[in-house]
């Protein structure tokens, strides 16, 4: 498997107080890695240095074996998108709108791309067809958030010539209900099967132990586990980090770890 | 072509086509009327065409030397207010901003009027064709001043809060009303024109040296603003959005705030404070066309310049034989829509 993303001795600051410190972490290409940690863990400082976002304080973040600090915004955004954990739009756009200003990057850089037809095929995709023509903003949390991730996909799938790509979802799942956040899940993990790769910060530990191919957990702003779903949840880990007493059986059908929360510590 | 795109296409031809409407009105109507078949004449005759056509000398005088100024200035003022309210809506992400009511303009005519009364001086020992820009340029200074305050003091941790920013408009607006009152106060000279013109404004009794270096500040927005269409639109979601979409917000902004600055220096310069142009006219062509910047920019521009014609012509003709400043007639109308706006949706925190 060849490598997208890679992060080494990873350090990020805020003034005098280091969020995250000596962070290695790569990423295949065909993955979905769900990063997981209690509040504070430095979870949204992982996405904003490993995105770009913010300037990284010590170490390196490869992207395609290029420093992310050295892509141009508009280099960076045919290679990479991040979907937030929620996104304010007070102007009247129409869904079709919003998903389409995900072509706009593409465009610029020159790509011939039939852009209604993988605008609609995403809206399709994601199943929000039927809320095509109406106003983001009179929409629910629910639906807002996933033409959200329809537009990170168009603007994922609008420059296919540069390779493997890589989604970044901030909460993704938030304001869904249950069965959407499977759904989600579900489209996200094709995406990475298809030679992309996903980095998923999630809240839920049973929808990153049913989804993820690896977990990553940080803890005070360190890696405390990186390695397989099935080892790093266990009821030690759950109490120490997460205050939670918990237990831990596979579930009958699929055989992914189920947690079973029975309260806090 | 998208759903809203055709419609789009159709709404700037509209708006292109109440415009040359609006210059025959404003052209046309006044003391001296000049009907449309002689306007045609008096530009065709300028173009080089005075061998088929005869026009009287009083036409031509009245219509070069009074009324091209007033209505030139009317469409650039225009223009360059409604497309500075669009770009400033976008960039703070705030359906309620305008360059009046965030006190923009009266930055800009507050370091005016200090350039005429305190600079004064400074002002005579510079050659005549700096002199001219020296008003307008100082009116960009103080308008980018005021944006920078009420842009600080709007933003809390990289959110722009609506409310808060339209309130930190409304001191700026006062205290910079207040120092445009003591300086003219102060000042006797000539040269300063009265109060309501600085704080109502009026594009009356222009002529063209005054109007041309202000015309250059106003062209160039008006051209160049277009042109961060795209970007204005993922700005829309947030500026952490835009970057993640391809965009580099900082250097959007900065461009953006420096060339609404230009556009309204440009325009207080020569009318003084207008309030509203900028608030009405954007939501008129979202409510037509949308809010793709793409679309909405040229439209305001379009149609700020009819509507701000339009303004200035019931100005001029309401209290004949005298003239209303055209921001009472624009007032009378913002106003009332500014209270629309506020009552249909609640949710702008």
């Amino acid at each position: 498997m060849s490598i997208l993303l890679q992060a080494r001795e990873l350090t990020m600051r805020y003034g005098a107080s280091e969020i995250l410190s000596h962070v290695d972490f790569s990423l295949d290409v065909g993955e979905i890695v769900a990063v997981v940690g209690p509040n504070g863990a430095g979870k949204s400082t992982l996405i904003a240095g490993l995105s770009g976002e913010r300037a990284i304080s010590g170490g390196s973040v490869l992207l395609q074996g290029r420093p992310v600090a050295s892509h141009s915004p508009r280099e960076l955004a045919l290679r990479r998108t991040v979907l937030p954990q929620s996104t304010s739009l007070l102007f009247h756009f129409t869904a079709y709108e919003v998903v389409q200003l995900g072509l706009h990057c593409a465009r610029d850089a020159g790509a011939k791309i039939d852009g209604p037809e993988l605008v609609n095929a995403t809206l399709d995709r994601v199943g929000i067809a039927h809320l095509r023509d109406r106003f983001v903003p009179t929409l629910s949390g629910g639906e807002r958030q996933r033409v959200h991730l329809a537009r990170c996909l168009v603007q994922l799938r609008a420059s296919p010539r540069l390779g493997p790509k890589l989604l970044i979802l901030d909460e993704p799942t938030a304001s869904l209900d249950p069965a959407h956040q499977h759904r989600v899940m579900e489209i996200t993990r094709t995406f990475a099967r298809s030679g992309n790769a996903v980095i998923a910060v999630v809240h839920d530990l049973n929808l990153a132990a049913a989804y993820a191919d690896r977990l990553v957990v940080l803890s005070a702003g360190r890696i405390a586990y990186d390695g397989p779903v099935a080892e790093g949840l266990t009821p030690a880990l759950l109490a120490d980090l997460f205050h939670l007493d918990a237990e831990i059986i596979p579930h009958p059908r699929t055989g992914r770890p189920v947690v079973l929360q029975s309260g806090a510590i | 072509m998208a759903p809203r795109e055709r419609q789009a296409a159709i709404v700037l031809a509209g708006c292109a086509g109440f415009l040359v409407l609006s210059l025959f009105l404003a052209l046309g109507i006044g003391a001296v009327p000049i009907p449309p078949d002689v306007i045609g004449r008096l530009i065709l005759n300028a173009l080089g065409a005075d061998f088929v056509w005869e026009t009287e000398t009083r036409d031509a005088l009245v219509f070069w030397s009074i009324r091209v100024p007033r209505v030139a200035a009317g469409c650039l003022v225009g223009a360059s207010l409604a497309m500075a309210g669009a770009t400033m809506q976008g960039i703070f992400r705030n359906p309620l901003a305008d360059p009046a009511l965030i006190g923009v303009s009266s930055g800009a005519a507050l370091a005016a009027v200090a350039v005429i009364v305190v600079g004064g001086g400074l002002l005579g020992t510079l050659p005549p064709e700096t002199r001219a820009f020296a008003l307008p340029v100082a009116a960009l200074f103080g308008g980018l001043a005021a944006t920078a305050i009420v842009y600080r003091l709007g933003s809390v941790g990289g959110q722009t809060m609506a409310a808060t920013t339209l309130l930190a408009g409304v001191a700026i607006s006062a205290i910079a009303q207040a120092g445009i009152g003591f300086l003219i106060f102060l000042s006797d000279e000539q040269q300063l024109r009265d109060l309501s013109f600085w704080t109502l404004g009026s594009v009356a009794g222009l002529n063209w040296p005054l109007l041309l270096p202000a015309a250059v500040l106003m062209v160039v927005p008006i051209l160049v603003l277009p042109r961060l269409a795209g970007a204005l639109n993922a700005m829309l979601l947030g500026e952490r959005e835009s970057f993640h979409m391809g965009h580099d917000p900082q250097r959007v902004k900065r461009l953006a705030i420096g060339l609404t600055a230009v556009a309204v220096g440009g325009a207080v310069s020569v009318s003084g404070v207008i309030g509203f142009v900028g608030l009405v006219v954007p939501h008129i062509v979202r409510l037509l066309a949308g809010p793709d910047h793409r679309w909405l920019l040229p439209g305001t521009a379009l149609l700020g310049a009819s509507l701000f014609l339009m303004a200035d012509l019931l100005a001029r003709m309401i209290v004949l034989p005298s003239e209303l400043p055209i921001g009472v007639v624009t007032a009378l109308v913002g106003g009332p829509f500014f209270i629309w706006l506020l009552v249909k949706r609640k949710d702008w925190g």
